[in-house]
């Protein structure tokens, strides 16, 4: 381990423990290589903010619970992840998966930016709440078809569809709503 | 775009890695993409890279990069703050509301205090000591295990009778529909079970240091809505116009007129719902079939066949035991007998198949627990200390 990891797993502990000002630090390093590395693929300075932005609010917001091994590579990993739903509601859409494309074909493994994009994954799904969750793994690890969830769950087609689009910002405002009974049930026990 | 007849081939293969780009993108995005799918993408935006061109509009200045910064601390910080700030607010004015009821009951019972004494209320969960309790609407603890059979008090249009021993009875006794519910709760204590029927006809088993709050009739409500700590099993009354719903900490349970059982672990981080007959909806999202069982934890949610019989055992008088971990059935055990459980070093981690009498005493269980040679049992006073067996 380089002495640049060990700093980054410092911040990252820093982070954890919700110092602000090490979420600060690590913008500070990390924004630059982001963006450009974002900007390179979707070449678009709104959008590529856009996704910079979500990166970091997501971050912060679930920094408890994320399974962090390589700062940088899970930041990448991050980007890459949030640029597809960008990506495909792009107008530009065709024109930007125009680019590169003989690449495409797996070459030599970078494990570790692999990895952290399974962990980036992993994490977005274990902090969506239960049952926007329920409907993701449903539809990930059993290759469902939307009609079948929704059949399995008793919910409408649309309402699986959105547990899919909908931002993660608007499904944490759902989390909140079962709150109230934890203090009936405690009050009235 | 006009092309040239020679890039026709070229623009055909580019369609092909496009559209295929494209459905990969799709599935990362829907959540259903393979290792190989993530593999690609990963390459192909690592690709981009390579033809970089230095346009300065592709970095951002500090400028930009300080006014992103406050646009991220203020969605990340904020917000979070805005719901610790409501959370807050809940809490303290439930904490509240706590001590000024606590403080009016305290008054209430003992009015020949002296009301320049300072009243210290503690916030606390009561729990029953011994046998079951009813808690009237109004505050009144009536003691199940000294009232005689028969009709043994009445609130708001309901009657409440004890039938036998250990079950009670509410029936409506006018059917004026009331302006707000009126509740009354039933709290078991460790080694006692009580059943209930409802004034709908539902019938509740309340398993032992568990409790249940219902409303005394249901005249006039959309639904029937009850809320329980601990396990109940459930068979309820057929009303498809007014949905049955059990609230816990970790689940709402809709049902229409079903049969089943729903668990909330003792520190309520998770809850369980059986079901045995009919159909059951659970935080209106995920619909049981018979035989399912919905476990919601801090986890997630997951979905399992199990047998029926084994998570009613207890309504029948038996511990069930059968594919269980030490830790669950000590859970067990300390709310049916009145023990504290502690761990000597490791928790035993392997699975046990036991069915036991609920009529045996601790010791009884715990030498029937120990033949399985996976920890030995030390009681001492009514702490019991596991430690596992190498």
């Amino acid at each position: 381990m380089n002495q640049n990891d060990q700093a980054d797993l410092d911040l990252v502990e820093r982070l954890k423990s919700g110092d602000t000002s090490a979420f600060r630090t690590i913008y500070g390093k990390y924004v630059d290589k982001l963006f450009l590395f974002g900007i390179n693929i979707i070449k678009d300075e709104e959008d590529c903010t856009d996704v910079i932005q979500d990166v970091f609010v997501w971050l912060w917001e679930n920094r408890e619970e994320l399974t962090i091994t390589n700062l940088k590579s899970y930041l990448f990993a991050a980007v890459k992840y949030k640029l597809t739903r960008k990506i495909l509601a792009s107008r530009r859409r065709e024109e930007i998966l125009h680019q590169r494309p003989s690449t495409i074909d797996a070459v030599e493994d970078d494990g570790l930016a692999l990895k952290e994009l399974q962990a980036v994954i992993h994490d977005f799904i274990r902090t969506l709440p239960p049952k926007a969750r329920e409907v993701f793994v449903m539809s990930r690890e059993n290759y469902l078809p939307h009609q079948d969830i929704a059949q399995q769950l008793g919910i409408s087609e649309n309402t699986v569809r959105n547990h899919l689009s909908v931002s993660l910002k608007k499904l944490r405002v759902y989390l909140s709503r079962n709150f109230y009974w934890t203090f009936f049930l405690f009050f009235f026990h | 775009m006009s092309l040239g007849y020679i890039n026709k081939g070229k623009l055909e293969f580019m369609k092909e890695v496009n559209k295929e780009l494209l459905d990969i993108l799709k599935r990362i995005d829907a959540g259903v993409a393979s290792e190989e799918d993530l593999r690609r993408y990963s390459h192909w935006c690592d690709a981009q890279q390579e033809c970089r061109q230095s346009n300065p509009q592709d970095v951002l200045d500090t400028i930009q990069k300080d006014r992103l910064l406050e646009t991220i601390v203020g969605r990340a910080f904020e917000k979070k703050n805005s719901v610790i700030n409501i959370r807050t607010a809940i809490a303290i004015a439930a904490a509240l509301l706590c001590i000024v009821a606590a403080g009016l009951w305290f008054y209430q019972w003992n009015s020949t205090i002296s009301t320049n004494d300072r009243i210290i209320a503690k916030v606390k969960i009561p729990s029953v000591q011994e046998g079951a309790v009813l808690i009237m609407d109004n505050g009144d603890q009536i003691e199940l295990e000294k009232q005689g059979q028969g009709l043994i008090g009445e609130e708001t249009n309901s009657k409440i009778s004890k039938s036998n021993d250990s079950s009670l009875v509410y029936s409506n006794a006018v059917s004026a529909a009331s302006k707000s519910p009126v509740f009354n709760t039933l709290m078991t204590a460790r080694g006692h079970q009580y059943q209930l029927t409802l004034a709908d006809g539902t019938k509740v088993w309340l398993n032992a240091a568990s409790s249940l709050r219902f409303p005394v009739n249901f005249t006039g409500q959309k639904q029937r809505r009850v809320m329980l700590e601990g396990e109940a099993y459930f068979e309820v009354a057929k009303n498809a116009a007014v949905p049955f719903v059990v609230v816990t900490e970790k689940q709402e349970i809709k049902v229409l007129g079903t049969h089943f059982n729903v668990k909330s672990d003792q520190n309520a981080s998770s809850s369980a719902t059986t079901l045995l007959e009919g159909s059951v909806m659970v935080n209106n999202a995920v619909k049981l079939v018979p035989g399912e069982q919905l476990v919601s934890s801090n986890s997630g949610l997951s979905k399992r066949k199990v047998n029926v019989e084994d998570v009613i055992a207890w309504k029948n008088g038996f511990f069930n035991f059968e594919g269980k971990q030490i830790p669950e059935i000590m859970d067990e055990l300390a709310r049916w007998y009145d023990v504290e459980v502690r761990y000597a070093g490791a928790v035993p981690k392997d699975k046990v198949d036991a069915t036991i009498s609920r009529k045996k005493r601790v010791d009884e269980v715990l030498d029937l627990l120990e033949m399985t040679g996976l920890a030995k049992f030390a009681k001492n006073g009514n702490t019991i200390t596991v430690t596992q067996t190498k």
